[in-house]
């Protein structure tokens, strides 16, 4: 570990209270900056998003206190300001039984895992995760996708892992955590906001199961296929009486040097019928937000990946009161994606995209995104 | 204005990063195993598959950890969703990362045979 690593692991540990760590055992430090400016010249679309530049900076340290005993920290600093990211302990006894507790990175879905713009290609979300960086992301209208990610919560992991014969890797998971927050649909700023205990007294639960099929042979066409499925309960207001429930399947593969992932999730959200404001009569007391997304990506060059990629959201259900006016009951998102990664030098790399939304309640929208960043 | 001058700082970054870069530079992103010996390539391939599901491969070629340092990383990462890296991808990984951080660090030639592997344990 190098002095300015050390000075950098100190200072966020300092700020996370977890200084003795450092005296604990191995410390690794990791972390990623990017900058990201989105651009269109709708209107309408420009009045409804975050344009502009947009920082994702994180920083994280994990220290080895014991061979099976890790604690992580993560800070990030984006929209929301610096926020405690992850924040966990890490038992790992057994390969088939470990357990995390904390503030916890939820698992569901494959984008869980590569939420970092290091881990992913393009320059934006599948629309299903994505936060602040969509059109008519706000709460009067789509109120972001249908998990956004990272969803971080304060709670416990228990996870393992079997092999069916030595070909198959299934990765089971399931957790209790704060839940989302909320009155009337999820507030989701909230997840981000101190005080960042629960808003009622009844944990959310879920779970991630994961088949991971690996080829024996170098030469295979088929290297990799993963497919998984993951779900979501809870209740999210302070009564405790409105739930939620979210699901999704995912499938991902590696065929020669194709990189080929697709998932679909939805996600069903009670709301408040008793309240005055409604635009329409009340059929059923829930929004319904589903989505999807198919992405191929490919390396051309050593230092050139290219991504193409075509999702969806739709959110079904009672506009909201107050909510934006042109929105419909059932309003639909198609985008196009096409982008590239430039990785240049040591880490680092920019990202190129232009993205083609075709929306059913508002203008169709060109968009662009350049940004840069790295990784360590 | 405040729009333009984003787009100008934007453009200004990428332009400053790109302009740096010649696609003739090492590689940043893949590594050149073509004259390290055949087993390193063969685990080469291995490492290519599964470390770059969930990161890129920048990430492990950049780091600065040592042997002993992947050994217990690796154990972490096939614990991840999805790794798919059983006992023989593990070893295969850590023999590459073993090998090519020996290389970095000036300890080996490219060509060199490789130490005697002692596994992930």
């Amino acid at each position: 570990m190098t002095d300015s690593s050390r000075a950098w692991c100190a200072a966020l540990l300092c700020s996370l209270g977890l200084l003795p760590a450092l005296a604990l055992g191995d410390v690794n430090v990791s972390g990623s900056a990017y900058v990201d400016y989105l651009g269109t010249r709708s209107p309408s679309a420009r009045a409804s998003s975050l344009s502009g530049i947009t920082p994702e900076l994180a920083l994280k340290v994990e220290v080895d206190a014991t061979e099976h005993l890790s604690f992580s920290a993560k800070a990030c600093l984006g929209c929301h300001g610096v926020s405690p990211e992850r924040f966990h302990a890490e038992w790992t006894p057994k390969p088939w039984i470990n357990a995390q507790a904390g503030r916890i990175v939820v698992p569901f879905g494959d984008f869980s895992m590569r939420y970092d713009p290091s881990g992913h290609a393009t320059a934006s979300k599948p629309l299903i995760y994505e936060m602040g960086r969509m059109l008519y992301f706000r709460s009067d209208q789509f109120n972001l996708g249908v998990v956004p990610t990272p969803y971080v919560d304060n709670g416990v992991l228990l996870y393992g892992q079997a092999w069916l014969k030595d070909s198959v890797q299934v990765w089971y998971g399931g957790y209790a955590v704060g839940g989302f927050k909320g009155e009337n649909d999820l507030d989701w700023s909230s997840l981000y906001q101190a005080y960042f205990n629960d808003n009622n007294a009844e944990p959310s639960g879920g779970a991630r199961v994961v088949a991971t099929y690996s080829a024996s042979s170098d030469s295979a066409l088929l290297k990799d296929l993963s497919l998984g499925a993951s779900f979501m309960y809870g209740h999210y207001n302070r009564a405790a009486n409105r739930s939620y429930l979210a699901a999704g399947l995912d499938l991902s593969s590696r065929v020669g040097p194709l990189t080929l992932r697709a998932e679909g999730a939805l996600r069903r959200t009670d709301i408040d019928a008793s309240l005055p404001g409604y635009r329409y009569e009340i059929v059923d007391p829930w929004i319904e937000t589903a989505g999807f997304y198919g992405e191929i990506q490919h390396p051309v060059t050593e230092w050139l990946v290219v991504s193409y990629r075509f999702d969806g959201l739709r959110r079904q259900g009672v506009p909201l009161p107050g909510s934006d006016a042109r929105l419909s009951a059932v309003s639909t998102i198609l985008r196009y994606t096409q982008g590239v990664q430039v990785n240049i030098a040591s880490g680092l790399f920019a990202k190129l995209g232009y993205e083609y939304w075709l929306l059913s309640d508002f203008p169709t929208a060109h968009v662009f995104h350049l940004g840069a960043g790295g990784a360590f | 204005m405040i729009r333009a001058s984003g787009v100008v700082a934007a453009l200004s970054v990428s332009g400053a990063l790109l302009m740096g870069v010649s696609p003739a530079q090492p590689a940043v992103n893949r590594v050149d195993v073509s004259g390290y010996p055949p087993d390193v390539q063969a685990a080469y391939q291995v490492f290519e598959i599964k470390c770059s599901k969930c990161h890129t491969l920048a990430k492990p070629i950049n780091s600065r950890l040592s042997a002993d340092d992947w050994k217990s990383y690796i154990k972490k990462m096939i614990r991840r969703p999805g790794s798919g890296i059983n006992e023989e991808s593990a070893r295969q990984i850590f023999h590459f990362l073993r090998y090519y951080s020996s290389v970095k660090a000036g300890m080996l030639p490219p060509s060199a045979e490789p130490p005697t592997d002692a596994g992930t344990g």
